[in-house]
């Protein structure tokens, strides 16, 4: 089953997966090959692959193998899952303070209780600073 | 008879504009290989999310006019809207220097003509300008009224400047304010022309029908949640394809402006050597004559 992985720059993976993990705005998503044909919202999370062995694994094997994602669309077909996300991050590319700060500044938003605050950018902007600070503390 | 300091003084001073050219030429041919580059590493994202709203198109669009469930899906189904276009807005891409050639001439000639014209039929055309080029030329022009301030390019194309456009321009196309959008841009064709294209943004239209329509998809959370999220980012990517595009074609026309900058400046300082030699030839000339002709008189 192939795996790629884009953002509006630049095709951020492309190889060859067993299995993958990936967050739908619902919750999570177990991937393995022969999925029915969908078509998801992604949330901000975890996405995590195991690549299958051999020459197909391109330069990321033994790398990484977790991708910080916010937001976007995963399109699977029985043997390829296409995730166009609008943030995808490597563990070590994440920046914990950067993070923190857009947390605390969402909760703010929520705290002012405005009526004209925009609250569901606030709670998208705080779900993505959460998963950003779960997987940096993970790594 | 011209001085030779001065002809001298005016031979460096092209001999240091060259330098400048050739330098400039050089920065613009590294860039133009790295805006290339991102505008390769941007398709596959358009392209799939082009193929999706395909697939989409026709089964949400229907879904969604029918009974379009939440407020979201309501104001993305109003981005599908045809009206007839009455306002209109021009998103016009140059870039925020000169030294291109007609690069930001061209663009602007093309949105005041796109402008006379629907003018003629009777709507109403503002601009909104990307680059300062863009900005200064549309405003000195009275009549093109430019709507918002318009802004920057930056150092380099930006996704954001991208989703701030198709942000603003749903605003107002969603709440009735604009019944069209169009984008204004110069199209990298090869190294050594530009073409400048007008695309309409707004209304969209779905794409053209793809083959992996065919497939019995599944939605999740609903096809409704997915057709709303998918629209502005459709709207955004075209839009950040555009300022991609126009980044490679910025540094192209650079380029080939630099490089006949330079061939000129060559010619100028041959042409310059020579009446340079002339000259000192002819005062030398004179020396000898008036030497000669004083020694003549002397012994005669």
């Amino acid at each position: 089953m192939r795996l790629e992985l884009a953002t509006p720059q630049r095709l951020v993976l492309s190889l060859a997966v067993r299995s993958l993990q990936a967050p739908g705005a619902d919750g999570y998503f177990g991937i393995l090959p022969g999925h029915a044909p969908l078509l998801s919202l992604l949330g901000a999370g975890e996405l995590s692959y195991e690549p299958e062995a051999g020459p197909e694994s391109g330069p990321e094997a033994g790398e990484s193998r977790r991708y910080l994602i916010g937001g976007g669309f995963m399109e699977v077909t029985p043997d390829q899952v296409t995730l166009l996300a609008d943030v995808a991050e490597l563990p070590h590319e994440i920046n914990a303070g950067q993070a923190r700060q857009d947390l605390a500044a969402g909760e703010a938003v929520i705290r002012s209780a405005a009526p004209d605050a925009d609250y569901e950018a606030a709670l998208r902007q705080i779900a993505l600073a959460q998963a950003r600070l779960a997987l940096a503390e993970k790594s | 008879m011209a001085n030779l300091l001065d002809i001298r003084r005016r031979i460096r001073s092209v001999k240091n504009t060259q330098q400048i050219t050739r330098a400039l030429r050089m920065i613009s041919a590294a860039k133009l290989r790295r805006a290339q580059e991102q505008a390769m590493a941007a398709r596959p994202y358009a392209e799939k999310l082009r193929q999706i709203l395909a697939a989409l198109g026709d089964a949400a669009a229907g879904a969604l006019s029918a009974e379009a469930s939440s407020p979201a899906a309501l104001a993305a189904a109003r981005l599908l809207e045809q009206r007839p276009e009455q306002t209109i807005r021009v998103i016009v891409i140059s870039s925020d220097q000169g030294r291109a050639g007609a690069f930001n001439t061209n663009v602007v000639k093309a949105a005041l003509e796109f402008q006379s014209q629907r003018q003629a039929q009777g709507a109403r055309v503002e601009f909104d300008a990307v680059g300062r080029k863009a900005r200064d030329l549309l405003t000195r022009f009275a009549l093109a009224q430019l709507g918002p301030r318009g802004r920057e390019f930056g150092p380099a194309p930006r996704l954001e400047t991208a989703r701030e456009l198709a942000a603003e321009a749903a605003e107002a196309f969603a709440a009735g304010r604009l019944d069209a959008v169009y984008l204004a841009g110069n199209e990298f064709k090869n190294v050594l022309q530009q073409r400048v294209r007008m695309e309409r943004l707004l209304p969209i239209t779905a794409p053209a029908e793809s083959a992996a329509s065919s497939l019995a998809w599944e939605f999740a959370p609903s096809a409704d949640a997915i057709f709303s999220a998918l629209l502005p980012r459709y709207l955004a990517t075209r839009i950040f394809a555009g300022l991609l595009e126009s980044f490679a074609a910025e540094h192209a026309a650079r380029m080939n402006a630099m490089d006949t900058a330079s061939r000129n400046a060559s010619d100028m300082i041959e042409a310059l050597t020579l009446h340079l030699n002339r000259v000192r030839q002819a005062a030398i000339t004179k020396e000898i004559i008036e030497v000669v002709s004083g020694a003549a008189a002397l012994t005669g």
